[in-house]
């Protein structure tokens, strides 16, 4: 797995190792890409919640957005190191299950960054860890299920977790219950933000997406996360704390050339333009032979990175094969708006011919579920969960695996699997599809 | 939508507005690095926006330089002072750009203000400050190493309407527009800036909307004294006393100086007194610093040795003074010329440095290369016949540390976030060749950890003809050492002519350079920290092996002669050995 969302074959990528860099996150953005086309949603941020990090992007019209100006390790107090090949845009922040809850010098409540992890872990794993973390946060809220933790084969310490948060109840002169909401509602304000970053910051609304969720926490907090920026829906793919993995599967063979020339646009006609991109694609047909991937089954993908003369930031846009100067010229105008929001009548300049070459492969393709409209099959029980400033609800607790394709329910209802859990909040409308993926209605708009 | 609960604000909602208020700060810059025209402003980041609260006091900031920290303050405080609050509607933008009243620092630095009402009150302001890349003024781009009066030097907005209730002053805009060199570019800045003082203004009142504005300001408030707590806990770790320092700043570029500057920091249980009584009066030419400049650059370093981490806000600044008084080179008056104020400014910063470096080393190294070291390369670019304009900072070493060497080849202090064009841009966009690009070996520098080396960098001449501006500080007077380290070395810009002259000059205005001429940017290295004798002899070695120190140095400074083929050590000359 590639860092621009492509596998590639391991001779080819010892050559360049720096392209495999966030592979393992750029794999679950390439699956929510699929299952998204699978269920028909095209506008998607991806929530990907683990032990440590949150990490989202955005698929737009069914393109996962790569970028050649990522950098790594890159915070607030941080100028981290600019990669410069392409990478899928993942934004990540240090929020996740196993984040530490801590009260600062000045008495002010923060969660994360620092994380125990699975090892030590939260408190309530009952190993190392004393740390009071997010995940216990949820344990205590009852909105995980602490006899069915990876199916029962850990079982959670309520009165740990209870424990270790005791000192920041008291430091904040709360109950330990109250306290527990407080980290959870904390650390979805985290995440809130992380979401706002891969939309809204980019002129995006958010209401025009769908949340595809997954890693451990995905589910847990995505529901909420939805509710708060009024995004309509929430998908939760089968497995999700092994999506990213799945999503590798799901990628084609993908290799990116970039040739760098500085040519004025009313200085480039078609037949030049070919010519540069004729010389990228044999370049690429070397690369993919090299893969043992033969011609026909390689296709390739143009773009170059335009900008305003004078300029010095550029625009990368799609350009189909018969280059057309006037469609080319439109378009640039067109996303420099979008990005910008102004256009200029200045002249245009090509910086970078960009070529994207994809070799198809077999993909595993999900198994439908069979057919079962009727929920009641997979209720396990009830149980009292708290939903923050909806209050502590009665909620229906559901086994996952026993929902066939078809059942539909409403919140309060929490349904479980062995790794993860998907919180449906009162008003919320649950449905699964026919592959097993669980789509909530937020019910918001 | 969620209603804010009746009860007392509980600690977690408190958390929670804070950080969103810290976000909207941050949206407000990426907003308007978005939409910005100018390359000074959307790539160099020569900017700054944020919300203050009602009375002026900072509430958040997002800045790309330093050199703006907190000033946005004073823009709005000034903005109170001459309207009043009763003066102000909802739709009014202000903008300010005078050096000599709140908020000011350079023509060229322009704020605008936006007073922001919640159910007819007046609850906060946005606000930020931008360079714009031309506010007309008698050289393009408006700053320049030699103007004598503040007339020169472009525009003056003395605090005046630009919006009235909504309504854009469209005779001042026309006035703006008749005044400079590319209207486009400064109105596109200007609506780009206005825009995103709007964002702020919408996110405020969601965030009204949302948990109810009692909620807010209360945690605005919260915020406040969380900075004042955060920063007064660190103020706790620092060693009481009165620390002294003085320098000297070169010339002001027309001929005068140089100017003696000096600082009396005091540092109490609860407060950091900083008096620079006895500096030089306000000087002819354009280096002089006024009072927004004077604050912005002990801030920068106040923020420094407390805890830069701490999000900024005007809580954090409480324990803070400043003294000077009026008419000196910090505290100019009108009319004064300004506009390479930054020059200056960067002094501020650098004396209370200096003064602090002793007894503050966990935090603070030996004294680096200090100036912005501005270039402006303009010409007619050989390929397309077109105007080209390069204005760039150079990159150049930092003071080493008590345990560590200095870093080589960075922004200095004041230019924070900012970038060095790369060589291949550099190459196909302007009339020039880079000759060579690498860290300069003056002996310099040296001590038990030795500064950072400084850059030099080769300029060619391309085109037939190029000018060259050029602010480089630090030319006499070198940055310093601490604890026995020496001194580092000098910035200087050496000209190549075709005949075979040489010129050094540390400041110039349109120099001409005709093709194949060479302009030799040099910056210096940092000052060294601790005797050098007692630096290990191997990592001299290694030093020498690596080009950082000269054979010459080795056996000068370090006492450690060298054979210059094999780098086996031939004699030491250490007194404790």
């Amino acid at each position: 797995m590639q860092s621009n969302g492509g596998v590639s074959r391991f001779e080819v990528a010892a050559q360049a190792p720096i392209n495999l860099v966030e592979s393992g996150p750029v794999g679950g953005v390439i699956g929510a890409a699929a299952i998204g086309a699978l269920v028909g949603e095209d506008n998607l941020i991806t929530l990907d919640i683990g032990g440590t990090t949150a990490k989202a992007s955005l698929v737009e019209r069914g393109d996962v957005r790569v970028t050649s100006e990522y950098h790594i390790e890159r915070s607030p107090l941080h100028a981290g190191y600019p990669l410069k090949v392409p990478v899928v845009d993942v934004v990540e922040i240090g929020a996740g299950g196993g984040s530490i809850a801590w009260i600062d010098p000045a008495g002010a409540l923060k969660v994360g960054p620092h994380s125990a992890g699975a090892d030590p872990g939260p408190a309530c794993y009952g190993l190392e860890g004393s740390e009071p973390t997010l995940t216990d946060g949820n344990v205590i809220a009852h909105r995980i299920n602490p006899e069915y933790f990876l199916g029962g084969r850990i079982r959670l310490d309520v009165e740990r977790a209870r424990e270790a948060l005791r000192p920041i109840a008291d430091a904040l002169e709360v109950s330990v219950e109250e306290a527990a909401l407080g980290v959870i509602r904390i650390a979805n304000a985290n995440m809130i933000h992380l979401l706002k970053l891969v939309s809204v910051r980019r002129g995006r609304d958010p209401r025009e997406f769908s949340i595809v969720a997954f890693g451990g926490g995905g589910s847990m907090h995505a529901t909420a996360l939805a509710r708060e920026l009024r995004v309509p829906r929430v998908i939760v793919p089968p497995a999700p704390g092994h999506f990213s993995a799945w999503g590798m599967l799901a990628s084609d063979l993908r290799h990116d050339v970039v040739q760098t020339r500085f040519v004025r646009a009313e200085a480039l006609d078609r037949a030049a333009s070919d010519e540069i991109w004729r010389g990228l694609e044999e370049r690429l047909l070397g690369t993919f032979a090299d893969e043992r991937v033969p011609p026909e089954r390689v296709t390739f993908a143009r773009s170059a990175d335009m900008r305003y003369a004078g300029q010095e930031h550029t625009v990368n846009v799609p350009i189909p094969d018969g280059y057309d100067p006037g469609e080319t010229a439109r378009r640039f105008h067109n996303l420099h708006d979008q990005l910008y929001t102004f256009r200029l009548s200045s002249p245009i300049e090509f910086v970078n011919f960009r070529l994207t070459g994809f070799g198809t492969v077999r993909k595993p393709e999900l198994a439908r579920i069979a057919t079962n409209g009727d929920g009641s099959a997979a209720r396990k029980g009830v149980r009292g969960v708290d939903f923050d400033e909806l209050g502590r609800h009665e909620a229906t607790i559901y086994e996952r695996s026993l929902l066939g394709a078809g059942a539909e329910l409403e919140g309060p209802a929490v349904v479980e699997e062995p790794a993860a859990s998907t919180v449906v909040f009162p008003g919320q409308r649950l449905r699964v599809d026919e592959y097993g993926n669980v789509i909530i209605e937020t019910g918001v708009n | 939508m969620a209603v804010a609960p009746a009860r007392d604000i509980d600690p977690f909602t408190v958390e929670i507005v804070k950080d969103s208020l810290v976000a909207i700060g941050d949206e407000m810059f990426v907003a308007l690095q978005r939409t910005s025209k100018s390359t000074i402003i959307y790539e160099v980041l020569d900017f700054a926006s944020g919300l203050t609260d009602a009375r002026g006091q900072l509430i958040t900031q997002g800045n790309g330089v330093t050199g703006f920290l907190g000033t946005l303050t004073f823009a709005v405080s000034y903005t109170l002072e001459k309207f009043g609050a009763d003066g102000l509607a909802p739709g009014d933008v202000i903008i300010t750009n005078d050096p000599y009243t709140g908020g000011g620092t350079h023509l060229s630095d322009v704020s605008l203000v936006v007073p922001i009402f919640y159910e007819d009150e007046l609850v906060a302001f946005s606000a930020s400050k931008a360079h714009w890349t031309e506010v007309g003024g008698k050289d393009p781009g408006s700053w320049t190493t030699d103007a004598t009066e503040v007339f020169q030097e472009g525009l003056q907005f003395p605090c005046v309407k630009l919006y009235e209730a909504g309504r854009p002053v469209q005779g001042l805009i026309d006035l703006i527009e008749a005044n400079v060199r590319l209207p486009d570019m400064t109105l596109g800045d200007m609506h780009a800036q206005a825009a995103s003082l709007r964002l702020g203004e919408r996110r405020f009142h969601e965030l009204c909307d949302k948990y109810g504005v009692d909620v807010v300001l209360g945690s605005v408030e919260a915020l406040l004294d969380y900075g004042e707590r955060m920063t007064r806990l660190e103020l706790a770790r620092l060693p009481k006393g009165v620390y002294e320092a003085e320098d000297t700043i070169d010339d002001d570029g027309i001929g005068n100086g140089p100017f003696p500057v000096r600082v009396k920091v005091a540092i109490s249980d609860d407060e950091f007194v900083c008096d620079f009584t006895g500096t030089h009066p306000q000087v002819p030419g354009p280096v002089n610093c006024t009072l927004t400049g004077l604050h912005s650059g002990v801030r920068t370093i106040f923020k420094a040795v407390t805890d830069p981490h701490i999000p900024v806000n005007e809580g954090c600044f409480r324990p803070l003074k400043v003294i000077c008084p009026p008419g000196t080179i910090f505290t100019a008056a009108r009319p004064a010329p300004v506009s390479t104020y930054w020059e200056t400014m960067e002094y501020v910063t650098d004396l209370v440095w200096k003064a602090l470096a002793p007894v503050v080393a966990d935090r603070l190294p030996a004294g680096h290369f200090l100036s912005v070291c501005g270039v402006v390369v303009a010409g007619l670019h050989p390929d397309t016949r077109d105007l080209f304009l390069l204005v760039e900072p150079q990159a150049g070493g930092w003071g080493a540390a008590r345990h560590r060497d200095g870093q080589q080849g960075l922004m200095c202090v004041g230019d924070g976030e900012t970038y060095v064009i790369p060589i291949e841009i550099a190459e196909a966009r302007y009339g020039i060749l880079v000759d060579q690009y690498a860290l300069d070996p003056t002996d310099a520098g040296a001590g038990r950890h030795r500064g950072g080396r400084g850059c030099v960098r080769d300029y060619r001449a391309v085109a037939d003809e190029i000018y060259l501006t050029a602010t480089f500080g630090r030319h006499k007077f070198v940055p310093w050492g601490v604890d026995g380290g020496s001194a580092g070395s000098r910035n200087e810009v050496r000209i190549f002519h075709e005949d075979g002259r040489e010129v050094v000059l540390g400041k110039c205005a349109r120099y001409r350079l005709v093709k194949d001429e060479v302009a030799r940017l040099v910056t210096g290295t940092g000052g060294g920290w601790g005797d050098p004798r007692e630096r290990p002899v191997e990592e001299v070695i290694d030093d020498v092996r690596n080009g950082y120190v000269s054979l010459e140095q080795a056996r000068a400074e370090y006492g450690v002669i060298l054979d210059p083929d094999t780098f086996e050590v031939v004699r030491l000359e250490r007194s404790e050995s």
